[in-house]
């Protein structure tokens, strides 16, 4: 048996307690001292938790990856270690945040994706056309980081830490290759005859949901730092092919 | 001078086995290896490192080793010096440790994987060589130097192209392409090396205290038993794992 502290920033309070408890749970363990408190970044939740050591990174791992988490911070309480074992800087940076305009719509789409994998496309047209305009591009792009994220962990976790070019070549043209038709050339990544130019529903580039995925591909391992997916030229807007750039946010 | 020297007469089935094993066992050592990266740092990752050392330089060096020895047959008895047999496996788990250790630790470079083929290779060759100074017989051993060399640089080259498969690309077939080759630079770099060793009929007698060849076979069987039950465990855990993940 471990015990461990967790900290986690989240934007919101409403439920956010209970959705973690029930994670801790799940995992095995028993929540022994859950803490709420606000600070200038919204809602720090403390929770100290006990269970089986071999569960404790899944248990990392939903904590951090939950969508109302902004930052994660872990540390193992009392003899099992000197010091606090900070995971910080392993916590990925998210692409956006979901609005609560249209997080339950893409709450909702997430598992479908997963379950289709990767005939994803039908859902993520569905998805488009529910959505209210105002947030299309926004959320596509958030579906789309979260499925990336996804593909990366179930896929592409195990094996060397890559650089960028590698990344985009090892990593996210095998994974796009999984929704779509893609090569990789001079580091740019070009989507021949996208399906998911949104379907004459975006005005400009429209690509927002591929963009996401590829962020989601290549900001969940977290060691490079964090990167922007620029669409450089799309179909929407008349080019022949989609094409994808990669960009570090300082 | 040349009737007194003595050929080894390969066993071809035993010798297809031998890389058989080496490759069994660098599969396993490589998709523990993978993990290492992606374990947190301390305990687990030592774990990790030391877990796949010891896979690829017990059970994919050592073993096939062992197993090629066997399937070398000399009109002489031939016995095994135990604490030179020993320091063989530490020789070849030790160097694979490191390497791995220096190939999963933060960002993959060509410098970081140079240097971990660098120690992977040798490990092979100063497993092997090892290995061989362990020999007991009523021989005397010598080696053709540029032969010798061939045989490290086999070993060195291979274990760098295994590990840049198995750390940079992902997925199933470049891990099995790089437990192939992997298994190349071990079989390749043993072969080449037996080629050039020079065995001369010394006459007397074959030391009684050493191991005899066919007592190796129990270790080598339970050291393959083993490599198949954490290849089945990791492969049964790593479908758990993945089926678990959420979006």
């Amino acid at each position: 048996m471990i015990d461990v502290e967790f900290k986690i920033t989240a934007e919101r309070r409403e439920g956010l307690l209970v959705e973690l408890g029930r994670i801790v749970i799940n995992c095995g363990y028993t929540l022994l001292r859950p803490r709420t408190a606000t600070s200038g970044e919204g809602v720090l939740v403390t929770l100290a938790v006990r269970g089986p050591e071999r569960n404790l990174s899944a248990l990392s791992e939903q904590l951090s990856t939950h969508p109302l988490a902004q930052s994660f911070e872990s540390a193992v309480l009392g003899g099992k270690a000197s010091a606090p074992q900070v995971n910080a800087a392993q916590k990925p940076r998210p692409a956006a945040r979901p609005d609560e305009a249209y997080a339950r719509e893409v709450e909702a789409l997430l598992p479908e994706l997963a379950r289709h994998f990767p005939k994803v496309l039908p859902l993520v047209v569905g998805f488009e056309r529910e959505i209210s305009p105002e947030y299309l591009d926004e959320a596509s792009r958030y579906a789309g980081t979260r499925l990336g994220a996804w593909m990366f962990k179930r896929d592409y976790s195990l094996g060397a830490r890559l650089n960028l070019a590698d990344s985009v070549k090892q990593i996210a043209l095998p994974a796009m290759r999984s929704l779509r038709s893609c090569e990789l050339v001079d580091g740019k990544l070009i989507v021949k005859d996208s399906p998911f130019c949104g379907n004459g529903l975006h005005h400009g580039k429209s690509c927002h949901f591929l963009r996401g995925c590829l962020e989601g591909l290549l900001n969940e391992p977290g060691h490079l730092g964090s990167f922007d997916v620029e669409e450089a030229a799309c179909r929407n807007l008349g080019a022949a092919r989609c094409i994808f750039t990669f960009t570090p946010v300082d | 001078m040349n009737e007194h020297m003595i050929h080894c007469e390969l066993d071809p089935l035993l010798a297809a086995l031998s890389y058989a094993v080496s490759v069994l066992g660098s599969f396993t050592a490589l998709q523990l290896a993978i993990a290492i990266p992606a374990a947190p740092a301390g305990a687990a990752r030592t774990k990790a490192v030391i877990a796949a050392g010891a896979a690829m330089g017990g059970g994919a060096i050592w073993a096939m080793h062992f197993i090629a020895m066997l399937a070398c047959r000399m009109p002489i008895p031939v016995t095994y010096d135990i604490g030179l047999t020993v320091l063989s496996a530490i020789i070849g788990i030790g160097a694979c440790t490191i390497g791995l250790a220096i190939v999963g630790n933060g960002l993959f470079t060509p410098l970081k994987l140079t240097g971990a083929g660098l120690l992977m290779g040798v490990g092979v060759a100063g497993m092997h060589y090892t290995g061989m100074s362990a020999m007991q017989m009523p021989a005397t051993l010598s080696y053709d130097m540029n032969i010798v060399a061939i045989s490290v640089a086999i070993a060195v080259i291979a274990s760098i192209a295994a590990l840049w498969l198995a750390f940079r690309m992902r997925g199933t077939l470049p891990m099995l392409a790089s437990a192939l080759v992997m298994g190349v630079a071990v079989s390749g770099m043993h072969y080449t090396g037996m080629e050039a060793a020079k065995i001369q009929h010394a006459g007397g007698q074959t030391a009684a205290t050493g191991i005899a060849s066919g007592d190796f076979g129990i270790a080598i069987f339970l050291i393959v038993a083993l490599l198949l039950g954490v290849v089945l465990m990791i492969t049964l855990k790593r479908q758990q794992q993945r089926a678990q993940i959420q979006i």
